[in-house]
């Protein structure tokens, strides 16, 4: 092949790939045409191999309009390129519109039951307070449920807790104070301890459910006073429902305490106003509590001359119902999960 | 007890509203839990302490009104109606038992005439909840709700011989009481008897044969001081809990049992007419004498963390009651009042101080706490981690109580149940032995409430009996009904299969950083499939189960969705968790490769052989095993499953070559054809 035969070869294949180009759609076509052209095989590539053909004097010529058109190509597909690139971005851009209104795909999420979360609030409070948090058992012996808590064998205190038996020597716990003895068996003082956990007593109606749950506590030290009580239950019971509502104690009677008393929030329905709920009292019974009575000092070997202590005793389902503004005590225990879910994700 | 307020107006000068008595005595320890309007009168229901009998009538509910609301009050005396005839020669009264009754007093009246009430009587005491009868036996009632002293009367000429005995009696024996039951009585109670047996149980209830009626002239009164011990334990066998009973159990006043008897034959004399006897007997060998301690006003400090001065302190002791005598300064002897045995020791008069005082005087300080870290038990963080996983697993906690129906649960009925001696009902109740039973009839409660698929978890103790006494390990339980979510155009419509609460379990041991659990076909509770099912162990120790509801069981609690349970022993977990800490592996710092080999092998061949199989093969440098995919069923043959494995062979220490990872996979694959028979697609 002569030179100019080689010109005219070049010329037409311009020619033919000006077309082949402008009639090109799609990122893929201008890739395979990029290839057809100035791949390792390609249109143009050839023309270079049968440049040994010519005469070196036509060569230069022929070397540089072959260079003009691989350059003209390797622009014009260049831009092409990109051209398509952003059409095809857009597009996508464009088409991938979402309904953002349909639901998100669920992940799995349970609740804590009310009872569980009422009973870490408190006990994150008093353990903050340097309460140590102690268990004892639900199946209980008479001596840590009554006799060593000064519950005298026939005497009508025994009548304020009627009590499931199990067999001949055991019984379900009728409050958490005997973990105070289990604890004073093996600590000696000081001693500040909370003890949470289900009791039992024989009673079921709208308002009492024969189980329910309890956290009792314990602060044993010398020179304990009830000044210390109030101090301590007032801190407690205001943090746990708000510094808004005020405190009031008024005497009561419990066998393992004295002077006992009885804690009373301010209703936290009215603020104290009176309503339903209240009894239009404006007080709600929350706790008992009282120094601890030195009868049950004498029955752990404590001397009850050299320490001095403050218990007290507090039902979870009351301060759940008061603060989740629960009805019903049965639905704690029904398992209802329309119930029960409503727990999730609520704050402490 | 229920009170009127015009009563207590006319035995105390009470200036305030029955409100503001309401309000201060409820202030003061003495709850009035309500106030109801009866006519000009209000009726105020006293919540009596059981420590305080003397609150049982009108006169000592005066007594402590005074003393809380600040004014004196004398104890009012009571004279003894003049009368005819010596007792002794009609009537023989002998007490034998003189622990059970300290004080026995008896007085006869001759010539009354049995009739209705006058209007006022029958009024105050239908106000206080109490039925007229005649005009003595409702002069009995209303002495006692006026003194707090139970009375009673005998009808004189039905008692056999003119005899009282006051005895335990010699033989167990049957009465019939006031009431018209019929009774046994043990020789523990204490019995009134005549020459033929008894007429009355001892401060309890009169008998039915020597009852007042209309056509009785002659009567005796009762009045006495019984051991209140005595009456409690009789009261509880005998399961007659009376107005008396209550009194006495809790203690009358051993000084007052003459008063109300002067007082009751002064009003029967008014009533019903009559002549009392000239005298009285009076069986009362030991006086009860009150407690007397020396007592001084820095206990009260002590305690109380508040300095209340001395003549305050003998004011309020001396309101209650007491008598104080000064020993010195700020100190002295205090002789307790007999109407108020439950005042013994100081501690009990710091408490009468203070009450008296106000709670309100008292300040709220911060004691001194022990200055050492508050802790939990093990077994408490552990609780709280599990919850955390179950509730990030999607499951709700629940919460069942300690015992369940028997006969409504035999479906899951234990060998060694522990049953409540007393239970609620008729029906036989057992202590939870174990977890499962309950989430199962809770899955039907949320079935039968139209709530068709959830996941719940338990997490508490279970009772076991150890013959000697009670085991209590915790327990976990976890139940999945339904489908694997709920509703949702995403999908999670399919039906739950084993595999999902097989994840929970797995869930749970990942994020405990167990050690490997192992699954196998074993011994299952009857109400679990025995087949979609397995033992879980730890070590070499079982720990518990996973697997479906028995079709039967849920057929019979009508569960008509897919429901898989699992019950572990916490307690297991405990010890192997206890010690271990987290210690970061290394970032392999060269790639690792990943070649997977699918395999055909029979069906019976299980996944845990198979992975063991490609471990060993695979060696130290086989870092992970994946199994990606599962097939049985079309296209294969029925025996057969396949498999597909995704292996990632990785070395810590340089760069993988191909040659060695080819090696490696070589022998792995080698070793599924060899010793499985398997052969690779």
């Amino acid at each position: 092949m002569n030179g100019t035969q080689l010109l005219n070869n070049i010329a037409e294949i311009r020619k033919v790939a000006e077309a082949e180009i402008a009639a090109i759609n799609t990122l893929d076509e201008a890739s395979a045409c990029k290839v057809k052209y100035l791949g390792k095989k390609g249109l143009v590539t050839s023309v270079l191999q049968q440049m040994r053909d010519v005469g070196a004097e036509e060569r230069p010529k022929i070397g540089q309009e072959v260079n003009r058109l691989k350059s003209h190509l390797e622009d014009v597909l260049q831009n092409l390129q990109e051209k398509l690139n952003t059409q095809r971005l857009e597009m996508a851009v464009a088409s991938a519109d979402v309904d953002v209104t349909l639901p998100g795909r669920p992940r799995p999420q349970g609740a804590l039951h009310p009872i569980t979360r009422i009973q870490e609030e408190a006990l994150h409070i008093l353990r903050g307070m340097g309460f140590s948090v102690a268990e004892g058992p639900e199946c209980e012996t008479d001596y840590y449920n009554f006799t060593a808590l000064n519950f005298l064998p026939d005497h009508p205190a025994r009548d304020m807790q009627d009590t499931f038996y199990v067999g001949e020597s055991h019984l379900l716990r009728t409050h958490t104070s005997p973990v105070q003895i289990r604890v004073m068996e093996k600590q000696k003082p000081p001693l500040a301890i909370v003890a949470p956990g289900a009791v039992y007593r024989r009673d079921a109606d709208v308002t009492h459910s024969p189980m329910f749950h309890q956290i009792e506590g314990l602060l044993v030290d010398k020179d304990v006073r009830m000044t210390d009580l109030k101090g301590v239950l007032t801190d407690f019971l205001q943090t746990l429902f708000g510094k808004q509502f005020s405190v009031r104690f008024r005497p009561s009677f419990f066998p393992f305490t004295e002077p006992s008393t009885e804690v009373d929030i301010q209703c936290v329905f009215c603020t104290g106003k009176g309503c339903r709920i209240c009894k239009q009292t404006g007080w709600l019974e929350i706790m008992g509590a009282g120094m601890v009575d030195p009868e049950v000092f004498k029955s752990v070997r404590y001397d009850p001359n050299e320490f001095s202590g403050f218990a007290f005793g507090m039902g979870l389902e009351r301060m759940a119902m008061l603060k989740y503004h629960i009805n019903d005590i049965r639905l704690f225990f029904e398992s209802d999960l329309r119930f029960l879910k409503q727990f999730i994700g609520r704050g402490a | 007890m229920k009170t009127s307020y015009l009563w207590l107006k006319e035995l105390a000068p009470i200036k305030d509203s029955a409100q503001q008595l309401a309000n201060r005595m409820t202030m003061a320890g003495v709850e009035i839990e309500s106030i109801e309007r009866a006519g000009k009168d209000f009726i105020l229901d006293v919540a009596v302490p059981p420590n305080r009998g003397d609150l049982l009538g009108h006169e000592g509910i005066a007594h402590e009104a005074a003393a809380i609301l600040k004014f004196a009050l004398p104890r009012k005396k009571i004279a003894a109606p003049k009368g005819t005839g010596k007792i002794r020669s009609k009537l023989t009264v002998t007490v034998k038992d003189r622990v059970r009754a300290p004080r026995y007093m008896a007085r006869m009246i001759h010539g009354i005439k049995v009739g209705p009430s006058p209007a006022w009587l029958v009024d105050r005491l239908e106000k206080l909840g109490m039925r007229s009868i005649n005009n003595i036996v409702d002069v009995t009632n209303y002495v006692m709700l006026e003194l707090g002293q139970p009375m009673h009367a005998f009808d004189y000429d039905k008692l056999r011989e003119h005899s009282l005995t006051i005895q335990t009696p010699p033989a167990p024996m049957r009465m019939t009481t006031l009431d018209g039951e019929e009774h046994s009585l043990t020789t523990e109670d204490v019995c009134i008897m005549d020459s033929g047996g008894p007429v009355a149980i001892g401060g309890i209830i009169g008998g039915l044969n020597s009852s007042v009626s209309d056509t009785s002239t002659v009567i005796v009164l009762e009045s006495a001081y019984f051991q209140p011990s005595a009456i409690r334990r009789s009261s509880r066998r005998l399961g007659i809990s009376t107005e008396s009973s209550r009194r006495f159990e809790r203690s009358v006043d051993p000084d007052t049992v003459d008063r109300a008897l002067h007082r009751a034959t002064q009003l029967i004399v008014q009533l019903a007419g009559g002549t009392p006897s000239a005298d009285w007997i009076d069986f009362y060998p030991r006086k009860v004498i009150p407690a007397r301690i020396t007592f001084a006003a820095e206990m009260v400090s002590k305690t109380l963390g508040i300095d209340i001065k001395s003549p305050q302190i003998v004011k309020y002791l001396t309101s209650v009651g007491c008598q104080v005598r000064p020993k010195g300064a700020g100190k002295w002897q205090v002789v307790m009042p007999a109407s108020r045995p439950d005042l013994t020791r100081a501690i009990d008069l710091i408490e009468e101080i203070v009450r008296l005082h106000g709670y309100d005087e008292i300040p709220a300080t911060s004691p001194r706490l022990p200055a050492t870290p508050a802790t939990e038990s093990p077994m408490r963080t552990l609780c709280k981690r599990v919850r955390e996983l179950m509730t990030g697993a999607g499951l709700s906690e629940t919460i069942h109580y300690g015992f369940e129906p028997a006969n409504d649960m035999a479906w899951a009925k234990r060998e060694q149940a522990i049953e409540i001696t007393n239970p609620l009902g008729t029906e036989p109740t057992v202590l939870r032995g174990e977890l499962a039973p309950g989430c199962v009839s809770a899955i039907a409660f949320n079935l039968r409430h139209r709530t068709m698929q959830g996941g719940l978890f338990e997490l508490r103790r279970v009772f076991e009996s150890t013959g000697s006494g009670i085991n209590d390990p915790m327990h976990l339980c976890v139940a999945l009904f339904g489908t694997r979510a709920g509703l949702h155009w995403t999908g999670g419509k399919e039906p739950l299969d084993f595999f999902d609460i097989k994840g929970v379990i797995e869930h749970l041991s990942h994020g405990l950083a167990l050690p490997t659990l192992k699954y196998n076909h074993g011994a299952v509770p009857r109400y679990i499939h025995p087949r979609e099912s397995a033992v879980l162990t730890l070590g070499n120790q079982t720990i518990g189960w996973v697997g479906a509801l028995h079709p039967e069981i849920a057929q019979q609690l009508e569960i008509t969705v897919h429901c898989y349970l699992a019950e572990l022993n916490i307690e297991a977990l405990l010890k192997t968790i206890s010690s271990s800490l987290i210690k970061v592996a290394p970032i392999p710092r060269f790639p690792g490769v990943r070649r997977d080999v699918a395999i055909l092998v029979d069906l019976a061949r299980s996944a845990e052989e198979l992975e063991a199989i490609i471990r060993k093969a695979g060696g130290k440098l086989l870092s992970n095993v994946t199994l990606f995919d599962y097939y049985q069923g079309k296209n294969i043959p029925a025996d057969k499953k396949s498999l597909a494995y995704a292996l990632q062979y990785q070395n810590f220490d340089e760069t993988l070559t191909d040659e060695a990872v080819t090696k490696l996979h070589e022998s792995v694959v080698k070793a599924l054809t060899q010793q499985v028979g398997a052969v690779i697609r």
